[in-house]
């Protein structure tokens, strides 16, 4: 559906996309990926020419559309932004027929559409007469979305179109993205720096830097395979498959609870309450470990609130190494009746935890495969 | 005063003819200084300048292309109002928010159509508040108009002074306070009804 | 940018329009006057002098802002000519220092010759007054002071409260200055204050001595007095009507006409005619059209012959003849009839007892009978 072919994009001498090949297969919804700089909204904004490519072609359905009216091709691809960009002194009823409008049709097939939009997300019909400000950012979006879906446009480009809404609305965005997707079967391209969103909906990751193609695969195959460490650093360590439960780097996880040996007493009980743990390990300002600590010795303790951790008696113990054996791992805190684990590096630098239930997902990825 | 209805008519007709060709000759300029920075600094220059001149020596100065009549006043309006017509039309285009001119643009829309139908009618409070601010002040301008021989409602309130006719002085005075005050009104409540609709969406 | 275009052009022919309703030089001649009431005055009065005496169509634009704005439409041909001041063209027209010690004679004849050789234009002769800064004293009180000039009024300055208004104060040699340097005033008060004010401070004696200018009309009504600025302190502004050469080679006839008031307005009259605008509130027209007929500068034949008089015009003509005034006559009718095919006013009134009769010729004011009857009682 959409094909770069050798594609660059240079600004002078600063090269923003480097001699892209990318394909975009129909009825796919492919997720662009990446740090800041690489280029993955350049790329999107040169399929709807908002951008000129400095070299190579471009093509949608077929064609170049180098040959295309830009304002042509623009009113048949969808485009959604993370601002939202509704027209304020326009109804919703106005800003979702608005590219009906363009195209000129009559006000029955406008109403006509409309009326079958707002079945697809549910929306309220008391909505079409408001006005955007009446809004809350969600549903200004959904609005957003519908607009782009007017005309019933094969390709939908989604710019980081959640970016800006709550995480909450945001989830529930994220989920009706992909029921419509599972009832549209549309092209969608969507740019987000996400990561957890992106393995949600994507059927299809590209994960970019500076401007080239790092990995692009379905997502089970990305985070089973990731190509290289950049790979790996990007998705997060706690996100990849790893399939296996070899080693304690395989079953550890980084959600590991520190607190700095000088935290007060007072704060060190705030932040376990926060995390609803029993204990706390103490790192030094360098991350090293320095031992554990736990909420009954600070209970049992008749020093004042105010005083640091150290001033307790920390317990030291013995952490565990990422290459060691995972089996043994697991026998000692079985044995020993330990709940977590530090793992540190060569350095006694913390880098993640082995809980049970670390423990329990690995097993479980082993045993029954990827998250769906 | 049988005299007061063809000297308001006159010095209504005197104030809108500097307003509009200052409205008609700005808009467009406004539009176009949106992409020509440069240019627009030193065109506000200028305007700025233009502000600063004292009616008599602008008046004076028109007369002597124009002549002794309400022409010269016309065009003096017309310079004066350029300040709060341009200034107030460039920032009420140029303000307009980013993402939603984006979003017209990544829909389809021409550059004309992104200007007609986005920029422009979120302007419009803007534009028109420069207006009213332009209409208000040529009202009181077009006073002085009598110096240089034009009509108006000048010349009632001039002679009335001079002759220590208080019952002149009003006549010529209150019909010129009163339409400045309708007119603030009026436009005011226009100003109003097109904020309304803009306010700023929650992102 | 078509759009643009389009517009541009219609603001143009909006100008072009706007200039066509205000443009055309019309014919004849275009008479001029700065913003106070002396000024406009003499120009309605050579308005109507030139339109009684001539053919030539007069257009007035009176009331015009300043010396500057006059001048220059002088200059530029929007006006043909106005009424100007010796010192005023010495001064500000032709750039020289006013210096004490220079003559009033002097000063016309720079003027005359300068403004005919700069800007083509002819000052004729002056009509007599001098409108310049005087000190003014109410006349009741001249002899109790004992002064008549203004190195007598130095004499005892240390006793005198002394008004005037901004401007005075700030020119540089010929205002209050001057009178220090010049006089070597010692003012025991010195006041700034508006003109009207000053007036009224003289009047009730709060003031002793004000800032006047000589043909104010003010002067009448509050019976005030102008000392005689024996050192010549203040410069001369002697007034004369300024008017473009070639509007004189145009019209031959009109430097005749122009001439005739040379040397016959003084500063009394002046004062006069100014008191009429200014405190009878009657209008410009009115006292220039009665100033130049009871002069016999214009005769009732030489109106427009269209023209006839106003009822108002012929009631005042009969009053001033029976020796009353308007309000003083009862039971007032006027009728406009045709008589042996010259239109007529009929005018019938009552006044201390007596029935009057007129009957005047409605195109020249010219009474052609008149009668006075004791009224009749009503018999019982």
């Amino acid at each position: 559906m959409v094909h770069f072919v050798n594609v660059t994009m240079a600004y002078g001498s600063h090269i923003v996309i480097d001699k892209l090949n990318l394909h975009v297969e129909e009825g796919q919804l492919v997720v662009l990926i990446g740090p800041s700089g690489c280029g993955k909204t350049t790329t999107l904004q040169l399929i709807n020419r908002l951008i000129k490519p400095t070299e190579g072609d471009i093509l949608v359905n077929r064609q170049n559309i180098k040959n295309v009216d830009p304002v042509e091709l623009r009113r048949k691809v969808g485009y959604v932004i993370q601002e939202i960009g509704l027209f304020p002194h326009m109804t919703i009823k106005q800003n979702i027929e608005i590219v009906p409008r363009l195209l000129g049709w009559d006000e029955e097939r406008k109403a006509a559409r409309t009326e079958e939009l707002i079945q697809l997300v549910n929306l309220d019909r008391k909505y079409l007469k408001r006005y955007p400000s009446e809004l809350s950012g969600g549903q200004q979006q959904r609005i957003g979305l519908l607009r782009a879906l007017a005309v019933e446009p094969p390709i939908i480009l989604m710019d980081e179109p959640f970016g800006a809404l709550d995480p909450i609305t945001r989830e529930s965005l994220q989920n009706e993205i992909v029921a419509l997707q599972k009832r549209l079967k549309k092209t969608i391209v969507f740019v987000t720096h996400d990561m957890d969103e992106a393995i949600k909906i994507a059927d299809r990751i590209v994960l970019m830097k500076d401007g080239k193609i790092v990995q692009a695969a379905a997502s089970k195959e990305l985070l089973s395979n990731p190509a290289n460490e950049f790979v790996e650093q990007f998705i997060g360590r706690h996100r990849l498959y790893s399939g296996k439960a070899d080693t304690v780097a395989d079953v550890m996880s980084d959600e590991i609870v520190c607190a700095e040996k000088t935290l007060s007493l007072i704060e060190a009980v705030a932040l376990m309450r926060h995390k609803k743990v029993p204990g706390l390990f103490v790192i030094d300002d360098t991350k090293k470990l320095q031992g554990k600590v736990s909420i009954e010795q600070i209970r049992k303790s008749e020093l004042s609130e105010q005083d640091a951790l150290e001033t307790i008696g920390i317990e030291q113990i013995c952490p565990a190494f990422e290459n060691q054996s995972a089996r043994e791992v697991f026998d000692r805190m079985e044995a020993e009746k330990i709940d977590a684990l530090p793992v540190v590096d060569e350095a006694n630098t913390v880098i993640g935890v082995v809980t049970r239930s670390s423990i329990v997902r690995s097993l479980a990825e082993v045993v029954w495969g990827n998250q769906s | 005063m049988s005299n007061i209805l063809p000297a308001m008519l006159s010095h209504l007709r005197i104030t809108f003819l500097g307003v509009l060709a200052a409205v008609i000759l700005g808009l467009p300029t406004a539009a176009f200084l949106i992409r020509h920075d440069k240019l627009r600094k030193m065109l506000f220059i200028i305007v700025d300048a233009i502000q600063t001149v004292p009616s008599l020596a602008m008046l004076t100065f028109v007369m002597l292309i124009f002549g002794l009549n309400d022409t010269t006043v016309i065009v003096a309006i017309f310079l004066y109002s350029l300040f709060p017509v341009l200034r107030n039309t460039y920032v009420g285009l140029a303000s307009v928010d980013k993402g939603t001119i984006r979003a017209g643009k990544g829909i389809g829309m021409t550059d004309l159509q992104i200007f007609s139908m986005i920029r422009f009618p979120l302007a419009a409070p803007m534009i028109l508040t420069g207006i009213r601010l332009s209409i208000v002040s040529a009202l009181g301008l077009a006073t002085t108009g009598v110096f240089i021989g034009a009509g108006g409602l000048g010349m009632l309130i001039w002679r009335g002074i001079q002759t220590r006719n208080m019952g002149m002085m009003m006549s010529g005075a209150v019909p010129v306070f009163l339409l400045a005050i309708l007119f603030e009104y009026v436009i005011g409540l226009f100003e109003k009804q097109l904020n309304k609709r803009q306010r700023r969406s929650i992102s | 940018m078509k759009k643009k275009n389009t517009i541009t052009l219609f603001l143009a022919m909006l100008l072009l329009l706007s200039m066509l309703s205000g443009c055309g030089k019309s014919k004849g001649v275009t008479v001029g006057s700065k913003q106070f009431t002396e000024n406009i005055l003499l120009g309605e009065i050579y308005a109507q002098l030139i339109e009684a005496k001539t053919d030539i169509p007069v257009t007035r634009k009176l009331n015009l802002g300043g010396t500057a704005v006059c001048h220059l439409a002088a200059q530029k041909g929007e006006i043909d000519m106005y009424f100007e001041y010796t010192g005023t063209a010495y001064n500000e027209l032709l750039n020289h220092a006013l210096e004490a010690g220079v003559t009033k004679e002097e000063i016309l004849a720079v003027c005359q010759k300068e403004l005919n050789e700069n800007s083509q234009m002819t000052l004729f002769d002056p009509l007599g007054f001098n409108n310049t800064y005087a000190v003014a004293v109410k006349t009741s009180r001249l002899e109790e002071l004992g002064v008549e000039t203004l190195s007598d009024l130095s004499t005892i300055s240390d006793q005198i409260k002394f008004g005037a208004g901004h401007a005075f104060y700030t020119r540089l040699h010929d205002g209050y200055n001057g009178l220090v340097d010049t006089y070597g005033m010692k003012f025991k008060e010195t006041l700034k204050m508006d003109t009207s004010l000053l007036y009224e401070a003289a009047h009730t004696e709060d003031l002793d001595a004000i800032i006047v200018f000589t043909t104010d009309g003010l002067l009448k009504k509050y019976d005030l007095t102008c000392l005689v600025d024996d050192k010549t302190l203040f410069p001369p502004y002697e007034g004369a009507i300024l008017c473009r050469n070639d509007v004189l080679e145009r019209y031959p006839e009109l430097r005749d006409e122009l001439n005739t008031l040379a040397g016959k307005i003084d500063d009394e009259t002046m004062q006069m005619l100014n008191y009429q605008v200014d405190i009878e509130n009657r209008s410009v027209e009115e006292v220039a059209k009665e100033f130049l007929i009871s002069n016999g500068y214009i005769s009732i034949t030489d109106q427009d012959n269209s023209k006839i008089y106003t009822e108002q015009e012929v009631l005042d003509i009969a009053y001033k003849e029976a020796g009353i005034n308007s309000s003083q006559a009862s039971e007032i009718e006027v009728e406009l009839k045709t008589k042996d095919s010259v239109e007529v006013y009929e005018i019938e009134f009552d006044y201390d007892g007596y029935e009057y009769d007129y009957v005047i010729n409605a195109k020249t004011g010219e009474i052609l009978s008149k009668s006075r009857e004791k009224e009749e009682l009503p018999t019982t």
